[in-house]
Protein backbone atom coordinates (compact mmCIF):
# COMPACT_ATOMS: atom_id res chain seq x y z
CA UNK A 1 0.00 0.00 0.00
CA UNK A 2 1.25 3.22 -0.61
CA UNK A 3 0.00 6.55 1.45
CA UNK A 4 -0.42 9.96 0.87
CA UNK A 5 -0.87 13.09 2.84
CA UNK A 6 -1.81 16.29 1.67
CA UNK A 7 -1.57 17.98 5.23
CA UNK A 8 -3.72 20.48 7.01
CA UNK A 9 -3.07 23.21 4.91
CA UNK A 10 -6.50 24.92 4.11
CA UNK A 11 -6.16 24.95 0.54
CA UNK A 12 -7.17 21.86 -2.10
CA UNK A 13 -4.12 20.09 -3.69
CA UNK A 14 -5.54 18.52 -6.81
CA UNK A 15 -2.77 18.49 -8.51
CA UNK A 16 -1.76 15.42 -7.11
CA UNK A 17 -4.31 13.81 -5.88
CA UNK A 18 -5.26 13.50 -9.39
CA UNK A 19 -2.11 12.20 -10.35
CA UNK A 20 -1.96 9.88 -7.80
CA UNK A 21 -5.80 8.60 -8.81
CA UNK A 22 -4.82 8.35 -12.44
CA UNK A 23 -1.80 6.15 -11.52
CA UNK A 24 -3.42 4.15 -8.98
CA UNK A 25 -6.60 3.31 -11.88
CA UNK A 26 -3.38 2.13 -14.38
CA UNK A 27 -1.11 -0.30 -12.39
CA UNK A 28 -4.28 -1.28 -9.98
CA UNK A 29 -2.17 0.16 -6.70
CA UNK A 30 -3.79 -0.30 -3.50
CA UNK A 31 -3.79 3.92 -2.35
CA UNK A 32 -4.64 5.27 0.90
CA UNK A 33 -5.66 9.31 0.88
CA UNK A 34 -5.71 11.70 3.55
CA UNK A 35 -7.57 14.35 1.89
CA UNK A 36 -7.38 16.96 4.04
CA UNK A 37 -9.03 20.07 2.27
CA UNK A 38 -8.57 18.79 -1.05
CA UNK A 39 -12.07 19.22 -2.82
CA UNK A 40 -10.99 16.76 -6.40
CA UNK A 41 -11.85 12.96 -4.44
CA UNK A 42 -10.12 9.76 -6.56
CA UNK A 43 -12.15 6.73 -7.99
CA UNK A 44 -9.50 4.58 -7.68
CA UNK A 45 -8.27 5.05 -4.22
CA UNK A 46 -9.19 4.92 -0.70
CA UNK A 47 -9.73 8.09 0.84
CA UNK A 48 -10.72 9.90 4.47
CA UNK A 49 -10.67 13.82 4.87
CA UNK A 50 -9.09 13.89 8.32
CA UNK A 51 -8.41 10.57 10.28
CA UNK A 52 -7.31 10.57 13.76
CA UNK A 53 -3.79 10.75 14.28
CA UNK A 54 -3.24 7.22 15.16
CA UNK A 55 -4.74 5.82 12.16
CA UNK A 56 -3.34 7.72 9.99
CA UNK A 57 0.33 7.06 12.02
CA UNK A 58 -0.96 3.19 11.63
CA UNK A 59 -1.56 3.50 7.86
CA UNK A 60 2.05 4.91 7.28
CA UNK A 61 3.09 2.54 9.01
CA UNK A 62 1.77 -0.18 6.90
CA UNK A 63 2.57 1.59 3.59
CA UNK A 64 5.68 0.93 1.80
CA UNK A 65 6.24 4.41 1.05
CA UNK A 66 4.66 7.69 1.59
CA UNK A 67 4.15 10.75 -1.27
CA UNK A 68 3.40 14.21 0.30
CA UNK A 69 2.95 17.45 -0.14
CA UNK A 70 6.20 19.73 0.80
CA UNK A 71 4.54 20.54 4.41
CA UNK A 72 6.67 20.07 7.60
CA UNK A 73 4.03 18.17 9.36
CA UNK A 74 3.18 15.51 6.65
CA UNK A 75 7.14 15.01 5.98
CA UNK A 76 8.01 14.45 9.69
CA UNK A 77 5.43 11.92 10.25
CA UNK A 78 6.82 9.71 7.80
CA UNK A 79 9.99 10.14 8.56
CA UNK A 80 9.92 9.37 12.08
CA UNK A 81 8.21 6.33 10.87
CA UNK A 82 10.97 5.42 8.86
CA UNK A 83 9.15 5.47 5.39
CA UNK A 84 10.54 6.53 2.38
CA UNK A 85 8.87 9.85 1.22
CA UNK A 86 8.34 11.27 -2.08
CA UNK A 87 7.35 14.78 -1.42
CA UNK A 88 5.51 17.08 -4.30
CA UNK A 89 5.57 20.70 -3.24
CA UNK A 90 1.96 22.74 -3.97
CA UNK A 91 2.58 25.99 -5.41
CA UNK A 92 0.99 29.27 -4.33
CA UNK A 93 1.37 30.38 -8.01
CA UNK A 94 -1.14 27.89 -8.92
CA UNK A 95 -3.39 28.35 -5.84
CA UNK A 96 -2.21 25.49 -4.03
CA UNK A 97 -0.57 26.83 -0.80
CA UNK A 98 0.01 29.86 0.98
CA UNK A 99 3.35 29.38 1.51
CA UNK A 100 6.20 28.13 -0.72
CA UNK A 101 7.13 24.51 0.08
CA UNK A 102 9.64 24.39 -2.25
CA UNK A 103 12.90 25.50 -0.01
CA UNK A 104 11.96 23.00 2.58
CA UNK A 105 11.44 19.73 -0.37
CA UNK A 106 14.75 21.40 -1.99
CA UNK A 107 17.44 21.14 1.36
CA UNK A 108 15.59 17.69 2.40
CA UNK A 109 16.48 16.28 -1.13
CA UNK A 110 19.64 18.13 -1.39
CA UNK A 111 20.58 16.03 2.33
CA UNK A 112 19.37 12.78 0.70
CA UNK A 113 16.91 12.23 3.45
CA UNK A 114 14.02 12.58 0.67
CA UNK A 115 12.84 11.95 -3.36
CA UNK A 116 10.85 15.45 -4.70
CA UNK A 117 8.72 15.94 -7.68
CA UNK A 118 8.79 19.28 -9.02
CA UNK A 119 6.77 18.75 -12.09
CA UNK A 120 3.92 16.49 -11.34
CA UNK A 121 5.08 14.78 -14.95
CA UNK A 122 7.76 12.96 -13.23
CA UNK A 123 6.04 11.28 -10.36
CA UNK A 124 5.50 7.81 -12.34
CA UNK A 125 9.58 7.90 -12.77
CA UNK A 126 9.95 8.98 -9.12
CA UNK A 127 7.82 6.28 -8.03
CA UNK A 128 9.82 4.05 -10.00
CA UNK A 129 13.35 5.36 -8.09
CA UNK A 130 11.48 4.28 -4.44
CA UNK A 131 12.94 0.84 -4.57
CA UNK A 132 16.79 1.80 -5.07
CA UNK A 133 16.26 5.15 -3.04
CA UNK A 134 19.00 4.73 0.21
CA UNK A 135 17.90 7.57 2.46
CA UNK A 136 20.63 9.24 4.87
CA UNK A 137 18.39 9.21 8.45
CA UNK A 138 20.46 10.48 11.01
CA UNK A 139 18.88 13.99 12.06
CA UNK A 140 21.46 16.59 13.82
CA UNK A 141 18.46 18.44 15.73
CA UNK A 142 19.38 19.47 19.58
CA UNK A 143 16.21 22.13 20.11
CA UNK A 144 15.09 20.88 23.04
CA UNK A 145 18.77 20.86 24.94
CA UNK A 146 18.90 24.19 23.90
CA UNK A 147 15.96 25.31 24.94
CA UNK A 148 16.56 23.60 28.59
CA UNK A 149 20.25 24.98 28.87
CA UNK A 150 18.34 28.83 28.34
CA UNK A 151 15.59 28.16 30.62
CA UNK A 152 18.39 26.95 33.41
CA UNK A 153 20.30 29.78 33.27
CA UNK B 1 6.28 18.01 41.49
CA UNK B 2 5.17 19.67 38.14
CA UNK B 3 4.72 23.00 40.60
CA UNK B 4 8.74 23.96 41.06
CA UNK B 5 8.68 24.00 36.96
CA UNK B 6 8.12 26.79 35.18
CA UNK B 7 4.61 27.07 33.33
CA UNK B 8 4.94 28.08 30.03
CA UNK B 9 2.57 28.80 27.52
CA UNK B 10 3.78 26.65 24.08
CA UNK B 11 2.16 28.07 21.03
CA UNK B 12 1.94 26.80 17.46
CA UNK B 13 -0.45 26.98 14.45
CA UNK B 14 -2.46 23.81 14.20
CA UNK B 15 -1.02 21.41 11.19
CA UNK B 16 3.58 21.35 11.12
CA UNK B 17 3.41 24.20 13.58
CA UNK B 18 2.44 22.13 16.32
CA UNK B 19 3.95 18.88 15.56
CA UNK B 20 7.11 21.01 15.72
CA UNK B 21 5.94 22.69 19.42
CA UNK B 22 5.58 18.99 20.48
CA UNK B 23 8.71 17.54 19.00
CA UNK B 24 10.80 21.00 20.54
CA UNK B 25 9.61 20.53 23.85
CA UNK B 26 9.88 16.62 24.14
CA UNK B 27 11.60 15.83 27.97
CA UNK B 28 12.08 19.74 28.49
CA UNK B 29 11.70 20.31 32.14
CA UNK B 30 8.47 22.88 31.73
CA UNK B 31 5.04 22.53 32.98
CA UNK B 32 3.42 22.70 29.41
CA UNK B 33 0.05 24.47 28.28
CA UNK B 34 -0.25 23.74 24.60
CA UNK B 35 -1.90 26.93 22.97
CA UNK B 36 -3.26 26.34 19.15
CA UNK B 37 -6.20 26.08 17.00
CA UNK B 38 -8.73 23.43 16.94
CA UNK B 39 -8.65 20.83 13.80
CA UNK B 40 -9.96 17.60 13.93
CA UNK B 41 -6.72 15.52 15.38
CA UNK B 42 -5.80 18.25 17.66
CA UNK B 43 -7.63 16.52 20.47
CA UNK B 44 -5.70 13.67 19.64
CA UNK B 45 -2.28 14.97 19.20
CA UNK B 46 -2.43 16.69 22.38
CA UNK B 47 -4.07 13.83 24.25
CA UNK B 48 -3.21 13.93 28.29
CA UNK B 49 -1.76 17.50 27.73
CA UNK B 50 -2.82 21.17 28.70
CA UNK B 51 -4.56 22.69 25.66
CA UNK B 52 -6.24 26.04 25.22
CA UNK B 53 -7.79 26.78 21.74
CA UNK B 54 -7.51 29.88 20.38
CA UNK B 55 -9.25 30.76 16.83
CA UNK B 56 -7.12 31.55 13.66
CA UNK B 57 -6.70 34.62 12.33
CA UNK B 58 -5.78 33.64 9.38
CA UNK B 59 -6.02 37.08 7.36
CA UNK B 60 -8.76 38.17 8.99
CA UNK B 61 -8.46 41.78 10.83
CA UNK B 62 -11.17 41.25 12.81
CA UNK B 63 -10.00 37.57 13.84
CA UNK B 64 -7.08 38.97 14.79
CA UNK B 65 -9.05 40.87 17.40
CA UNK B 66 -10.65 38.10 18.55
CA UNK B 67 -7.35 35.53 19.05
CA UNK B 68 -5.98 38.87 20.93
CA UNK B 69 -8.53 39.34 23.79
CA UNK B 70 -8.13 35.24 24.15
CA UNK B 71 -4.38 35.15 24.52
CA UNK B 72 -4.61 37.96 26.73
CA UNK B 73 -8.05 35.52 28.88
CA UNK B 74 -5.10 32.58 29.05
CA UNK B 75 -2.18 34.69 30.42
CA UNK B 76 -4.68 36.09 33.09
CA UNK B 77 -5.87 32.11 33.46
CA UNK B 78 -2.49 30.09 33.63
CA UNK B 79 -0.17 33.07 34.78
CA UNK B 80 2.84 31.70 32.62
CA UNK B 81 6.16 32.63 33.09
CA UNK B 82 7.72 31.52 29.73
CA UNK B 83 6.11 31.31 26.23
CA UNK B 84 7.57 29.12 23.44
CA UNK B 85 6.29 29.87 19.92
CA UNK B 86 6.83 27.57 16.89
CA UNK B 87 5.26 30.36 14.99
CA UNK B 88 2.00 31.32 12.67
CA UNK B 89 -0.26 34.08 12.91
CA UNK B 90 -2.11 32.68 15.58
CA UNK B 91 0.97 33.53 17.84
CA UNK B 92 1.66 37.23 17.26
CA UNK B 93 -1.01 38.34 20.00
CA UNK B 94 0.22 36.22 22.75
CA UNK B 95 3.58 36.70 22.43
CA UNK B 96 3.54 40.85 22.57
CA UNK B 97 1.01 40.94 25.45
CA UNK B 98 3.77 38.34 26.96
CA UNK B 99 6.69 40.43 26.21
CA UNK B 100 4.57 43.61 27.71
CA UNK B 101 3.62 41.61 31.07
CA UNK B 102 7.93 40.48 31.62
CA UNK B 103 7.39 36.81 30.23
CA UNK B 104 10.25 35.33 28.90
CA UNK B 105 10.13 34.32 25.01
CA UNK B 106 11.67 31.71 22.61
CA UNK B 107 11.15 31.54 19.05
CA UNK B 108 11.43 28.94 16.77
CA UNK B 109 11.76 29.58 13.46
CA UNK B 110 9.55 27.08 11.60
CA UNK B 111 11.21 24.15 9.94
CA UNK B 112 9.67 24.59 6.61
CA UNK B 113 11.55 28.11 6.18
CA UNK B 114 14.91 26.97 5.14
CA UNK B 115 16.23 30.23 2.94
CA UNK B 116 13.87 32.74 3.47
CA UNK B 117 12.10 34.18 7.18
CA UNK B 118 8.64 33.92 7.77
CA UNK B 119 6.38 36.39 8.80
CA UNK B 120 5.85 36.21 12.05
CA UNK B 121 9.56 35.47 12.69
CA UNK B 122 10.52 38.78 11.25
CA UNK B 123 7.92 40.33 13.32
CA UNK B 124 9.27 38.59 16.48
CA UNK B 125 12.79 38.62 16.10
CA UNK B 126 13.32 42.02 17.94
CA UNK B 127 11.64 40.70 21.28
CA UNK B 128 12.18 37.25 21.35
CA UNK B 129 15.16 36.21 24.19
CA UNK B 130 16.07 33.41 23.00
CA UNK B 131 15.39 32.66 19.11
CA UNK B 132 16.64 29.27 17.67
CA UNK B 133 16.54 28.51 13.26
CA UNK B 134 16.42 24.61 11.43
CA UNK B 135 18.35 25.70 8.81
CA UNK B 136 21.78 27.63 8.88
CA UNK B 137 21.06 29.79 5.84
CA UNK B 138 18.76 31.44 8.09
CA UNK B 139 21.44 32.79 10.34
CA UNK B 140 21.93 35.47 7.64
CA UNK B 141 18.40 36.93 8.25
CA UNK B 142 18.82 36.57 12.18
CA UNK B 143 22.29 37.18 13.29
CA UNK B 144 21.77 36.70 16.88
CA UNK B 145 19.86 33.37 16.24
CA UNK B 146 20.96 29.71 17.25
CA UNK B 147 20.91 27.05 15.26
CA UNK B 148 19.44 23.97 16.51
CA UNK B 149 19.02 21.65 13.93
CA UNK B 150 15.78 20.63 12.11
CA UNK B 151 13.26 18.57 13.87
CA UNK B 152 13.12 16.17 11.29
Amino acid sequence: MITVLVGTNPYSFNRLVSAIDGLAEQHNWEVFIQLGNTKTTPSHCLFSHFLPKNELMQKISQSEFVICHGGFGSIQDALSLGKKVIAVPRYPQLGESNDYQVELVKELEAENRILAVYDIKDLTETIAAVENFDPKTVSNNRIPEIITEFLSK
Amino acid sequence: MKNNLPKTLVIGAGGGHLTEAILATKRVPIDKIFVTFWLPFSDQLLKGEKRHYVIDPHKSPLKYIINAFQSLWIIALERPKVIINTGGGISIALSFFGKLLGLKLIYIESGARVTTPSRTGKLLYPYADLFIVQWKPLLEHYPRAIYGGPLL
